[in-house]
């Protein structure tokens, strides 16, 4: 995309002037707090909060690159993603009453937390919490790096990357350290809705201006590529059940990410995460069909858009608008890209101090762990702003093969929450056996691909299942996970007592 | 009504079967128009998880009144 220094001026105005009011409008959030606070909000926002909050995190900076890149060259395949949106947000659903009130009661921040406490094994925090920590990582750089690159584009690619990165992560460090969870969620509400509005309504708007409305564009497509709009797509021919592979896969794995999952921490109660979850369903449904695969069917008629991709968006956005259709869709991919990089480093900060200082040393005092996880988050952010600097070219096939190991802390954490007779012996052995059984056909078959269609994390989670299950049978069940599931009903019935009116 | 809760989560979960699993995309995977321009395939999946998020309305809905 080219075009002079007086163009570029508009969308990186526009997006330096949507950052500033954002950090206006949260400046409420920032301030002293104890390390509850910073981790979780105190369980202190509303429905919409977390729908927004919820979104804004799982729509990361980079579907605007690699996932958008999917959608323009393959088309339909991309409806995998609307499909794993819903179908992780029910999964979360499930587990949510137990993380709540476990959450409040326990004053638990993390998911190395959360699995310390339903397996009755303080060891199993650091576990957890490291492998949650290694496998966000290669996200942490490339959405660092997706942050450098949306806003040295917008610029029209006169502001330099590093320069552009530095913007951005300082903006981001800067709200994050100074507000921890609140901020996070608060400039989540303002994301998420700039986000849904723009991926919806305004690329509407882009796609009518295109080949023509969206029935104009589907009939278009019926007529020059039929094949985009059936699976797999063209140029590409994995068998059916790499479908069926990447949409469990992700749905397992898409709130196991343990930036995701503390979500349920900042919750007011039960009922708003419910709330949240059939609430995201239609929201991630709708942004899926019109800012991707409309978006993508409709760019699939050019030239450019189909041979670059992944610059489709802000390309095309210039194509139809000039600088201020860049300028908007510069802000729609800017608030998913600052959404997904606040709760990761967040997240480091807070699973570090938690998880790993706290599991060595437990009488870390509260001042002194909210004082780590700032510093933390300010480290975090310097390393990934020098790694994402790096010629790093495999890196989005990286962050994507970590899912087949996320999802490995599936059966000790969704079944775990559901089922009494999950142990800790069934939990860390599956979990290793998956991981073992992913890692070694990852390195057979590269693609993920080669085994029938079948993904390495699926064989993995499959075996992981099987230990976690026959483990489950042969041990008997714990007194403590027994006293713990019976807990839940006297939270629940607590919880719903009507509060007494106020003096 | 103990089944109530368990009958929501199967609906929501064979939604999901139908629409994952390598058996029954052929069923769908089809290009002609359905809905308005709609292919069937898009248009099929995207019914589908509008009447899963329903469901789950329906189920959270439930679980508020009875207090669970």
């Amino acid at each position: 995309m080219e075009g002079p220094v007086s163009a570029g001026i508009v969308p990186l105005g526009m997006g330096i002037a949507f950052m500033l009011v954002m950090l206006w409008l949260i400046r409420r959030a920032y301030g002293e707090q104890q390390f509850q606070e910073f981790a979780t909000a105190n369980q202190t926002f509303g429905t919409w909060a977390i729908t927004f909050s919820m979104m804004a995190t799982w729509f990361v900076g980079a579907s605007y690159t690699a996932w958008m890149g999917m959608a323009v060259n393959y088309g339909f395949i991309y409806l995998y993603g609307p499909i794993y949106g819903a179908y992780c947000v029910i999964l979360f659903y499930l587990i949510a009453d137990k993380l709540w009130l476990w959450g409040k009661a326990h004053q638990l921040s993390t998911q190395g937390d959360v699995w310390a406490l339903r397996y009755d094994a303080r060891w199993l925090k650091a576990l957890v919490g490291i492998v949650g920590l290694s496998a966000s990582f290669p996200w942490l750089i490339m959405e660092f790096w997706t942050l450098g690159y949306l806003i040295s584009y917008a610029s029209y690619q006169h502001l330099p990357f590093v320069w552009a990165m530095a913007i951005g992560a300082l903006v981001v460090a800067f709200y994050v350290t100074m507000g921890g969870m609140r901020a996070v969620v608060s400039a989540h509400f303002v994301q998420g809705l700039f986000f849904i509005l723009g991926a919806i309504v305004f690329t509407y708007f882009m796609v009518s201006k295109n080949v023509g409305g969206i029935g104009a564009t589907m009939r278009s497509a019926l007529e020059l590529f039929p094949e985009v709009l059936t699976y797999p797509g063209p140029g590409w021919n994995p068998p059916n059940p790499y479908w069926t592979s990447i949409i469990v896969t992700s749905s397992v794995g898409g709130f196991l990410w343990p930036w995701c999952m503390n979500r349920a921490f900042a919750a007011d109660s039960v009922r708003t995460i419910r709330r949240a979850s059939w609430q995201s369903v239609y929201v991630s449904t709708l942004v899926c069909l019109f800012g991707f695969f409309f978006f993508g069917i409709s760019a699939h008629h050019l030239e450019y858009a189909r041979a670059h991709p992944q610059e489709a968006w802000l390309w095309f956005a210039d194509k139809m608008g000039g600088p201020l259709y860049v300028g908007i869709a510069f802000i729609v991919a800017l608030s998913t890209a600052l959404g997904t990089v606040s709760s990761l480093i967040h997240f480091f900060g807070v699973s570090i101090a938690s998880d790993v200082m706290r599991t060595l040393n437990p009488k870390l005092h509260e001042k002194s762990a909210t004082r780590y996880a700032q510093i933390i988050v300010i480290l975090i952010s310097v390393v990934a702003f020098i790694f994402a600097n790096m010629k790093l070219p495999a890196l989005v096939f990286i962050a994507l093969l970590t899912y087949q190991f996320i999802i490995q802390l599936g059966p000790g954490q969704l079944i775990g929450l559901w089922w009494k007779r999950g142990n800790v012996y069934g939990a860390v052995a599956g979990l290793l056996a998956g991981v073992g059984v992913a890692l070694y056909l990852t390195f057979i078959d590269v693609t993920g691909t080669g085994f029938g269609g079948w993904t390495a994390g699926m064989w993995g989670l499959l075996v992981n299942l099987i230990v976690y299950v026959a483990l489950g049978y042969a041990l008997p069940p714990s007194k403590r996970t027994e006293e713990l599931f019976q807990e839940v009903q006297a939270l629940k019935e607590e919880a719903a007592k009507p509060v007494a009116p106020a003096d | 009504m103990k089944c109530v809760k368990p009958a929501l989560i199967a609906c929501i979960f064979v939604i999901f079967f139908v629409l994952a699993s390598p058996w029954t995309l052929p069923l769908f995977n089809r290009v002609e128009p359905w809905i308005g321009p709609l292919p069937f395939g898009a248009g099929f999946i995207i019914i589908m998880l509008f009447v899963a998020g329903f469901l789950l309305a329906l189920l959270e809905n439930y679980e508020t009144r009875r207090g669970m």
